[in-house]
């Protein structure tokens, strides 16, 4: 088990700023251009090490605290999702609900340290960050447990049993808008535009801005842990286990995750941002589309 | 193959019908229902079990992309082209309430699907339930919606669900009665463009608002 | 033997020919004088199709998809005479309504294609034996009247019609589901089916005859599907309205009808078709009796008067036995004494230029020819007992009393007299309350005083004496409903 968790929390720490590079460069190539190289997300978290951080005489201990919990937070969630299949990975009743509480606890923090900062703009971000996390949430919710009525399990290991011929349409109910989800909860477009500048409209960006030097890092590299866990989330969700041999079920891992982030970064090139209003919108979409697939999996409706 | 494909089809028809109940202006709805109308066209291919002869598949099929996916939202786009002031459909009941409302239809179905005494016949419950919430569906945005453009669309996914039950069940209607069924259809939603511009003349207004004089 | 296919070809043919005639006139009432000729000629040819009727039975013809029957074609005969009266009362009434409306001969020709058309369909409902036929034919009807409705093209006529429309159209879509689960089994003919009636799946059918019933019934203006009916009959231009109420109703009924004895046989007789009906029919009495006393409108009235009586149809059939009978004759006095009612509120409508009944007083001595057609047809439609509504109304009273059924009795007794009630208050006021002095011109051509003496001669004389031959006919003919003759 040991070795699992090890494994899961040195991949998350490793390769997750990778998803970040692809993404860009993804965007590039759509946009004609060269871009910034793939691993520019490392050379920027090893330059903000080494810097100094400034920190705001308006601002309490919890601003200086919370990139550590959001940090440590993020990070421990990914030790339920593993990377090798056949070890022994930690796994309990509904542990999908400390996951997911995990990932809000970062979140939580998230939120009171732009809050802590007393910049308006900020305070801003927060808003939004908390209105769509609330809103993406149940949707995150339902997908799992459709997953779990088809793995027939309690820990989130059930979930992840892959595409099968009987069930492969209710995957697909699970995936999109868990996608979406993904989307949203990783402020990419259409939900936020990690590229703005713009105070007014952005998200996440605009409750880092009173960060610097190791806190920001600190800050960036939870943002891209958390894409590279949903990402894997979703890869584990399609990729059928029971099929492949450990072996090719781990490359095959390896190779989606980027595939999930190219995908990301299609969907960034291809969409603009969608206004504040569409933005309920989109994620009551994904919340039908997770119904419609929860509520096949309760009968057994595919076995005619 | 086409097992999976006829689950697909009745998915994204189901929806297309959210959409449709989702959406808040005419013309969002005119391309659901022209989308649900191409969906359509794809189904006579995958009975081929219940017909007997290419005629008889290429017939609906041909039929039913040149009227439901061309020629109706053709009608309907020049009307809203027409009437192109008013796009507001006025729910009764909301957006959000109906696309919920419809998913509940959706699933009820599916469970009322099972409860049928269809076993006998050779036909898949997919597209039969997908029909018979289509029927709901479609009563639901005739009932629901201010809007006589928004009421034809409604009377659309109701007769689209006419036509997927008429296709997966096993039909042995002669072909010249399909055609009959089809282009009935036709002059049907003809007329009802032609009573749409009438309206729009004689109101100024295609809001069922003032269409609620004769009442007792 | 092909006289059939000759004689219905040829009614086809006539009707054909009709519609396309008008597109060479120019005068309106030469166009109007069209839908005359062509009714007179389907009325004759009715006659031949009784030829066809030698033995009793049905003659199928055209691969089985048509078929002329007792039942068939008793409601053939009621389609021809009602169109054949609409037809002569349409000449005097559009020629009156032409000298204050300045409608176009596109506006005539418009109606005089329509009008043929919708009798051409209503036949072919009548005679097809196949169940898409039968759907395909109805729905062309909802189709081909709506623009008869608003004839008189005003605001509220065109809000009648849109309702007609939209609600006829999702009725007869819900008919075209049920006829399709009804089909499933593979075999689509009424005769077939009710041969092969024991192989087919109870539960299936009687699931397919629930969209029936409320799919025809909404066309039929059962309740509580009736909510178009109201509006459209008192819209309509007066013909128009008459036909609505004489024949549209009974051909809509008259597809439930065919059903009923596929159901049944299915269902092993167990009765539950006949119930829905029970129950659709006791629901339509209910509505007109609460309805009928709040209405000012004249023609209003007597649309909420035809719900109630496709109610009493309804209720016939869903009895059984001799109320079936009474049934189909009550159909052919409902379509006499109501379209004798239309065409005298048409004229009463025009002479006093109200459709108030509160300003509609002292008929009787104003305008005393359609004043008399007024008070006979009103009084035949309560059921007043020289009639012959009040036969078919006892009949189907007696069946219901006898068969033990003393709830049913006692509701139908409740909801008649009800209407009795507030229609006699209504009818009295408007022919004896003094009004203002003086006749009205009121000219009644010789033609309309020849439909009114007929048909309150016919009114009368099945009231006085119903002919046995006659009923012996409608008793064979109801054992089609019943199940046994096919």
């Amino acid at each position: 088990m040991i070795i699992n968790i090890c494994l899961s929390i040195a991949a998350a720490l490793v390769l997750s700023p990778l998803l970040g590079g692809i993404i860009n460069k993804t965007k590039a190539f759509y946009a004609g251009r060269k871009g910034s190289p793939v691993l520019q997300l490392y050379f920027d978290l090893f330059k903000l090490f080494r810097k100094e951080s400034v920190i705001s005489t308006s601002a309490t201990f919890i601003f200086q605290a919370a990139p550590a919990i959001i940090f440590t937070s993020t990070l421990a969630a990914t030790i339920f999702v593993p990377f090798i299949p056949g070890l022994p990975a930690p796994s309990f009743t509904c542990d999908f609900i400390l996951l997911f509480y995990l990932l809000g606890l970062s979140r939580f923090f998230l939120i009171i340290s732009a809050l802590d900062t007393g910049s308006s703009f900020e305070g801003m971000g927060a808003s939004r960050e908390a209105f769509f996390s609330a809103l993406a949430e149940p949707v995150t919710f339902v997908t799992i447990l459709t997953m779990l009525r088809l793995g027939g399990g309690t820990s989130i290991q059930a979930a992840f049993r892959g595409l099968s011929s009987e069930s492969w349409i209710i995957i697909i109910l699970t995936a999109v808008p868990f996608f979406i989800v993904m989307l949203a909860e990783n402020a990419r477009i259409p939900f936020d535009d990690p590229n703005t500048h713009l105070e007014l409209t952005m998200i996440h960006e605009v409750m880092l801005l009173d960060n610097s030097g190791a806190n920001l890092a600190l800050m960036e590299w939870a943002a891209s842990i958390k894409l590279w866990l949903f990402s894997l989330i979703i890869v584990k969700i399609l990729l059928p286990a029971e099929i492949l041999t450990p072996a090719a079920y781990t490359g095959l891992t390896i190779l989606a995750v980027p595939a999930v982030a190219v995908i990301t970064g299609t969907v960034e090139s291809v969409m603009a941002r969608a206004s504040l209003l569409k933005v309920p919108q989109l994620l009551f979409s994904a919340g039908i589309i997770a119904f419609l697939g929860f509520f096949l999996s309760l009968n057994q409706f595919l076995g005619w | 193959m086409q097992h999976n494909l006829l689950i697909l089809i009745s998915l994204l028809i189901i929806l297309s019908n959210l959409f449709l109940l989702g959406s808040s202006r005419t013309r969002a709805m005119l391309r659901g229902i022209a989308a649900q109308g191409v969906l359509l066209s794809i189904l006579p291919f995958l009975f081929p079990m219940h017909k007997s002869g290419l005629v008889s598949i290429i017939v609906p099929a041909v039929l039913s992309i040149t009227i439901k996916a061309i020629l109706i939202p053709y009608f309907l786009h020049r009307v809203i082209q027409r009437v192109n002031t008013e796009n507001a459909l006025n729910p009764y009941i909301g957006y959000p309430v109906s696309v919920i409302i419809g998913l509940l239809i959706s699933y009820g179905s599916f469970l009322f699907i099972e409860k049928l005494p269809f076993s006998y016949l050779s036909i898949s419950p997919f597209t039969t339930s997908a029909a018979f919430a289509s029927i709901l569906i479609g009563m639901l945005i005739i009932s629901t919606r201010r809007n006589v453009i928004a009421q034809i669309i409604g009377y659309l996914v109701f007769e689209n669900a006419g036509f997927i039950l008429g296709i997966s069940i096993s039909s042995t209607m002669p072909l010249f009665i399909e055609i009959g069924i089809m282009l009935d259809l036709l002059a049907g939603i003809f007329i009802m463009v032609v009573a749409v511009s009438r309206i729009h003349i004689l109101f100024d207004s295609v809001g069922t608002q003032k269409l609620e004089r004769l009442n007792k | 033997m092909i006289l059939p296919e000759l004689i219905i070809s040829l009614n086809v043919m006539i009707f054909i020919t009709g519609v396309i005639i008008p597109l060479g006139i120019e005068k309106p009432l030469n166009m109007l004088k069209l839908p005359l000729i062509s009714s007179i000629a389907a009325m004759l040819l009715s006659a031949v199709y009784f030829f066809c009727l030698h033995n009793s039975d049905p003659v199928l013809f055209f691969g089985g998809n048509f078929i002329i029957d007792k039942l068939a074609f008793y409601h053939i005969m009621i389609v021809n005479i009602v169109f054949l009266a609409a037809g002569i009362y349409m000449q005097e009434y559009f020629a009156k309504s032409m000298e204050t409306d300045e409608h176009t001969a596109f506006h005539y020709r418009r109606f005089s294609m329509l009008w043929q058309g919708f009798q051409l369909m209503l036949i072919i409902v009548i005679l097809s034996n196949n169940i898409g036929l039968s759907w395909v034919a109805m729905e062309a009807t909802t189709i081909l009247s709506a623009f008869l409705i608003i004839s008189e093209s005003d605001s509220l006529s065109l809000e009648a019609m849109w309702k007609y429309l939209l609600i006829c159209s999702v009725g007869i879509g819900l008919a075209f589901i049920g006829t399709i689960l009804v089909a499933a089994g593979g075999i689509n003919t009424f005769s077939e089916l009710y041969i092969h009636a024991e192989e087919l799946n109870p539960k299936l059918i009687l699931f397919a005859f629930i969209f029936i019933a409320v799919g025809y019934g909404t066309k039929a203006g059962l309740s509580p599907m009736h909510s178009w009916l109201p509006d459209a009959h008192s819209q309509a231009p007066t013909p128009v309205s008459a036909v609505f109420s004489g024949v549209m109703l009974n051909a809509a009924l008259f597809i439930i009808m065919r059903y009923l004895p596929i159901v049944e046989r299915a269902g092993g007789g167990s009765g539950e078709a006949h119930s829905i009906l029970l129950l659709t029919g006791f629901l339509s009495l209910l509505f007109a009796a609460v309805f009928i006393p709040i209405q000012t409108d004249l023609k209003r009235l007597l649309a909420y008067c035809s719900v109630e009586h496709v109610g009493i149809i309804a209720i016939g059939i869903g009895l059984g036995g001799l109320g079936t009978t009474a049934a189909l004759l009550h159909c052919l006095n409902h379509s006499l004494s109501k379209m004798l009612a239309f065409f005298a509120s048409g004229s009463v409508i025009h002479e006093y230029g109200t459709r108030d009944m509160r300003k509609i007083t002292g008929l009787m001595k104003r305008m005393p020819m359609w004043g008399t057609a007024f008070m006979v047809s009103m009084l035949a439609l309560m059921g007043v007992a020289p009639f012959s509504i009040f036969i078919s109304e006892f009949l189907i009273v007696k069946t219901a009393f006898t068969g033990g059924q003393y709830l049913l009795f006692g509701l139908f007794m409740l909801g008649t007299l009800a209407i009795f009630i507030s229609m006699l208050k209504f009818t009295l006021e408007i022919a004896f309350k003094q009004g203002k002095p003086g006749k009205l011109t009121g000219r009644v051509g010789i033609a309309d005083k020849a439909i009114i003496i007929i048909s309150v001669a016919v009114l009368l004389l099945f009231g006085l004496w119903l002919p046995p031959d006659f009923f012996g006919f409608l008793e064979q003919a109801a054992q089609i409903i019943e199940g046994g003759l096919i």
